[in-house]
């Protein structure tokens, strides 16, 4: 009992810690990935004790600067809702990581450890159900600062995300009809089977439905293309109204969700802590080859493999919010509703077929 | 440890409940609707439901309510409808009419016989639920789908007719 | 000149004409002149808008005994421009017929007439305040107004103040007056509005009803400052409105001023002109480019169009020392001649650029969200863009060929070999389009200029070494600037400075069409369409 607790504990310390030093990391990453895409250098001024290492101490000074950045109300704003809203933003995006399983299972001195925060059976569901809670804290913020550029912000984004939310979630049915379960974990165990040598990861069984969850996952996340609640040249966006660290909160749970759409791509479509060809036991290659590796070091290689995974989204996210411009509202809801929605449905039928079929 | 958390979660629920009818400002209304709603979903857990749980905050939180906030920030009803609940010809009927109203709640619950509530296997709730909506309530499962087409078309029309 | 007088037998035919004019195109920038009664201006406009002329200026002007109101009418295809001038004797409140029905154009325009004069337009639909503040209690373009420097604000402008009770209720009082409209003040600090405007708009949801624009926040008069100081002086100023493309508007006043002096400068200093004004378009069109993506959503863009608006601001920083406001031209000629090296910078941008462009086109043209943002928005008819009298490449996205470097050359431009580029759709991305093929033909115009640019002094030989004095008389000249047909009314009388100075901005008349560009579409489109006119606000405000 106190053993499981213990091990939950530091588990839990991991996954946010993990999640939310990726996020203030990304923030560098941001800045990077778009000077190299622009022609630029990009910040690399903050140091520490003369060191720069390339601007890394960025993340640092931000935080600083919003930390110390007056905080400031608005006269005619709901004083209780402004303070919540960015709370309840990011309270939300932190829990929505405890289902997603960041490595495999296995037993140490017979108790049996689960490498997910939340080892619930509707995981998946679970998951959809706390981001599709974000919502409130964008929709207070807009309501609450009493402007109405942020309270168009809150109607954006509260629209979009649940248009986008049914798409999301239709749209990865196909992967759980094949795999059978709502849990994450049971479904990263389902990749790991091989066709041919080629591992049946989700992005192979149903390349539609990777493409579909992306777009969504980009919209219910507000990154450009779909960044209309914040849509910085037209309404400037539902957080207007907020400055210092309830900005930031925000700015991280933007960061924040970022992190988490790259972890749900990667744990449904990309084989989670998966490595081809790496069983329990250690490689063994298709063309023969085998080494044979402790129990400890392929978890290890599992846990180091889904972090890659995850930072590479992440990249990939970071690349398309640098090249595209901003779609319209009209077109989004199109987007939304008129053609991915139909193809989701559409992609479910014929998986349901071929299921049956075969 | 159980009772405990149940009795927590139950406080929480029937707390918030109430003051989503006395707090006066719509919006916080809807706010402390969705804490009931999460107090509903954590005694859902509780009772080893995880999918009613999780459907519960996807549709009911996640969703319905989100709406009931647009529709309240939308028309900004702030203490606008105060006046008209609390004069008028109606607030006299408000009494009577919950008297009958408790009085049917009481035999309604008095009726009801709580049998087998360990039934469903606990890994597996999300697998039985669905078997019995395919197979034994397949005939109201599909009806109430039509019910909601119907619905969105009727929403469809008239949305569409507001539009001109 | 006397078929002329035969075709436009009709401008004048039956109405009261008080006396008539021809002038000398060369001479003064007019074709014809008429002094008409206030009662048959408003047939005479419906004339001219029959017959496809658009209101290209309109300026109030005060002289000691009677106000006049001077409305040019030209033409697009050929250029026909008519002066027609409007009096009345009344000096404390003179009233005059509104053209607004007429030409939606006017409308501003007898708004800023209103509010520098006290002009009083009959029947004008929103006759109030355009430049100055709602509030101010002052025409300052009357001569008989003293801007003194003691002079205490509260005597020019009423302050309006609101305690905290009272702000509660004027916005209680709005909001039961307009309880089920919506609307959002985009701007005066806004990241879209390209510096200060102000647009009011009226919403359904996100749809826009109505948009008023509201401009007048960096307003500077410098047509009044033009009156203090002397011709020379006023020089600087032209940077100064039109920062983005400040070598036209250099060009337009120096023209003006050559024109009614009668001279011509240098051969050397009109290549040197030339080329310099084209290279400040690119520069122009590659800002609007870069802001206009940025507006978008797509800020990647920005960067690289300012990456290379960056080589043309290091050429023209070396040909004549300035980046922005650079007041380079000078009566007769220009401050400093071409630098070394320059000539080698030139020859390596110039197919960099168009390597650039290519890259431009690519980069944009193939992205499937900004054709479906741009495509069929902010939809300007042929129809409405005449009756605002809309110019430059937003009439020319229009499917029309109209550009004073073609229409009425002036300088070296007739030696010139270059297109008019012209798109028909009318849209946002047909003004994408033309701006882009601007940059073409900008560059070729630049190349050739340079190539032939003649040995030889900078400065004419009658250049003036002081300020000169404008023999008396009205001039009008006009330039293609970036944005459009930039025009300058002169009213000389002999003295050291003018008498009256009406700056014709091209922004301003683009801007106005505004709200008949918008309704209907979303507030994103808002964004998109604003930054497909191009305007940059200190040339409307002035």
């Amino acid at each position: 009992m106190y053993f499981d607790i213990i091990i939950k504990i530091i588990l839990t310390g991991v996954v946010l810690g993990g999640a939310l030093n990726l996020a203030g990391l990304l923030t560098w990453v941001e800045r990077k990935q778009s000077a190299v895409m622009q022609d630029r250098i990009g910040a690399n001024r903050a140091s520490l004790f003369g060191l720069r290492i390339l601007g890394l101490f960025h993340p640092l000074a931000d935080m600083l600067k919003l930390i110390l950045k007056e905080d400031f109300t608005p006269r005619y704003a709901h004083k209780i809702l402004h303070a919540l809203a960015p709370f309840v933003s990011v309270f939300f995006a932190l829990i929505a990581f405890a289902a997603i399983p960041i490595g495999n299972d296995f037993a140490w001195r017979g108790h049996a450890i689960h490498l997910q925060v939340a080892h619930i059976n509707v995981g998946l569901l679970y998951i959809l159900s706390v981001m599709s809670m974000g919502v409130y804290g964008v929709v207070l913020a807009g309501f609450a600062s009493n402007n109405n550029y942020s309270f168009l912000g809150g109607l954006r984004a509260s629209s979009q995300m649940i248009s986008y939310e049914i798409t999301m979630g239709v749209s990865i049915m196909g992967i759980v009809m094949m795999d059978g379960s709502l849990n994450l974990q049971n479904i990263v165990q389902a990749q790991g089977q091989y066709w041919h040598h080629l591992p049946l990861w989700g992005i192979f069984l149903q390349p539609v439905s990777f493409f579909l969850f992306l777009t969504a996952a980009m919209a219910e996340t507000k990154r450009t293309p779909f960044d209309l609640p914040e849509g910085e040249s037209e309404i400037i966006g539902y957080f207007v109204e907020y400055s210092g660290m309830k900005f930031g909160m925000f700015f991280l749970t933007d960061f924040l969700e970022t992190v988490l759409a790259s972890a749900l791509l990667t744990t449904l479509f990309l084989g989670g802590w998966q490595i081809p060809y790496l069983f329990h036991d250690g490689f063994h290659f298709p063309w023969g080859t085998v080494w044979i590796m402790a129990q400890p070091w392929v978890i290890l290689l599992g846990v180091i493999a889904f972090s890659i995974k995850v930072i590479f989204f992440c990249w990939f996210l970071m690349m398309i919010r640098w090249t595209l411009p901003r779609f319209r509202y009209d077109q989004l809801m199109r987007l939304g509703w008129k053609i991915m929605l139909p193809i989701s449905l559409i992609n479910i039928l014929v998986t349901g077929l071929v299921m049956v079929l075969l | 440890m159980e009772s405990v958390l149940f009795y927590t979660f139950a406080t929480l629920v029937v707390t918030t409940a109430l003051l989503v009818i006395f707090s006066n400002h719509p919006a916080y209304s809807v706010l402390y609707l969705v804490l009931t709603m999460f107090g509903l979903a954590s005694l859902y857990v509780m009772l080893h439901a995880y999918f009613v749980a999780a459907i519960q905050l996807m549709v009911y939180a996640g969703a319905i309510l989100v709406l009931f906030l647009f529709v309240i920030m939308l028309l900004n009803l702030e203490r606008e409808g105060e006046e008209s609940f609390r004069s008028g010809p109606s607030r006299w009927l408000a009494l009577p009419l919950t008297l009958v109203f408790l009085v049917e709640l009481y035999t309604v619950v008095m009726q009801i016989h709580i049998k087998g509530s360990k039934g469903l296997s606990v890994e597996g709730n999300t697998e039985s639920l669905g078997h019995l909506l395919f197979t034994q309530h397949l005939l109201p499962f599909e009806i109430i789908s039509f019910v909601l087409l119907a619905a969105i078309l009727g929403t469809t029309i008239l949305s569409k007719r507001n539009w001109k | 000149m006397t078929q002329t007088q035969n075709d436009t037998h009709w401008i004048t035919e039956g109405l009261t004409v008080e006396s008539a004019l021809e002038h000398v195109y060369a001479k003064n920038g007019f074709h014809q002149e008429f002094v008409i009664s206030k009662d048959s201006l408003r047939e005479l406009a419906q004339r001219f808008r029959s017959r496809e002329y658009f209101l290209e200026c309109l300026s109030v002007v005060d002289y000691p005994d009677h106000f006049e109101c001077c409305y040019q009418f030209n033409r697009w295809d050929k250029i026909h421009r008519v002066l027609v001038k409007v009096r009345n004797p009344d000096k404390t409140h003179p009233h005059f017929p509104t053209l607004s029905d007429i030409y939606e154009g006017a409308n501003w325009y007898e708004r800023e007439g209103y509010d520098f004069f006290g002009v009083i337009f009959d029947n004008h639909p929103h006759l109030t305040r355009l430049l100055l503040p709602e509030t101010a209690k002052i025409h300052p373009m009357r001569k008989d107004f003293k801007g003194d420097s003691g002079t205490d604000v509260e005597d020019v402008l009423a302050l309006i103040e609101y305690e905290d009770h009272q702000y509660e209720k004027v916005s209680q009082e709005l909001k039961n007056k307009y309880q089920k409209d919506y609307f959002i003040n985009m701007g005066p600090q806004h990241p879209s509005t390209h510096g200060v405007l102000r647009l009011l708009l009226h919403l359904d949801g996100e749809r826009v009803l109505e948009t008023y624009p509201v401009i007048g926040y960096s307003h500077r008069d410098h047509e009044r400052m033009a009156e203090y100081k002397n011709y020379l002086q006023f020089t600087p100023n032209m940077g100064r409105m039109d920062y983005v493309g400040a070598m036209s508007f250099n060009f337009g006043y120096i023209g003006l001023i050559e024109k009614a002096l009668g001279m011509a400068p240098s051969p050397r200093a009109e290549y040197i002109r030339v080329f310099s004004t084209e290279l400040n378009r690119i520069a122009s069109h590659l800002l609007w480019l870069g802001t206009y993506l940025l507006d978008l959503g797509a800020m990647t863009p920005f960067f690289y169009c300012f990456d290379d608006r960056e080589n043309i601001l290091d050429m023209l920083e070396m040909l004549t020392g300035e980046r922005l406001t650079y007041n380079f031209f000078r009566f007769g000629g220009v401050a400093y001649d071409v630098p070394e090296g320059l000539g080698d910078q030139l020859k390596a941008f110039i197919p960099k650029m168009r390597g650039r462009l290519k890259d431009y086109k690519i980069l944009i043209e193939k992205n499937i969200i900004f054709m479906k943002r741009t495509k069929e928005i902010g939809v300007l008819t042929k129809d409405q863009a005449l009756s605002y009298g809309v110019t430059g490449p937003m009439l020319r996205a229009c499917g029309i060929a109209y550009d004073i470097r073609k229409a009425e050359p002036y300088s070296i431009y007739p030696e010139m070999n270059f297109e008019i580029p012209t798109f028909p759709g009318c849209d946002t991305f047909a003004r994408y389009q033309v701006r882009l093929a601007e940059i073409e033909q900008s560059l070729r115009i630049a190349e050739q200029a340079f190539a032939k640019m003649p040995e030889g002094p900078i400065k004419g030989e009658k250049a003036p070494k002081v300020s000169p004095k404008v023999p008396a008389g009205e001039f009008y000249f006009a330039v293609e600037s970036a944005r459009g047909h930039y025009g300058e009314y002169l009213v000389a009388n002999g003295s050291a400075n003018p008498y009256r100075l009406k700056q014709r901005t091209p922004s301003y008349a683009n801007l106005s069409s505004l709200s008949s560009m918008l309704s209907g579409h979303l507030v994103a489109d808002v964004v998109a369409v604003l930054g497909s006119t191009d305007v940059v606000m200190p040339e409307i405000d002035r």
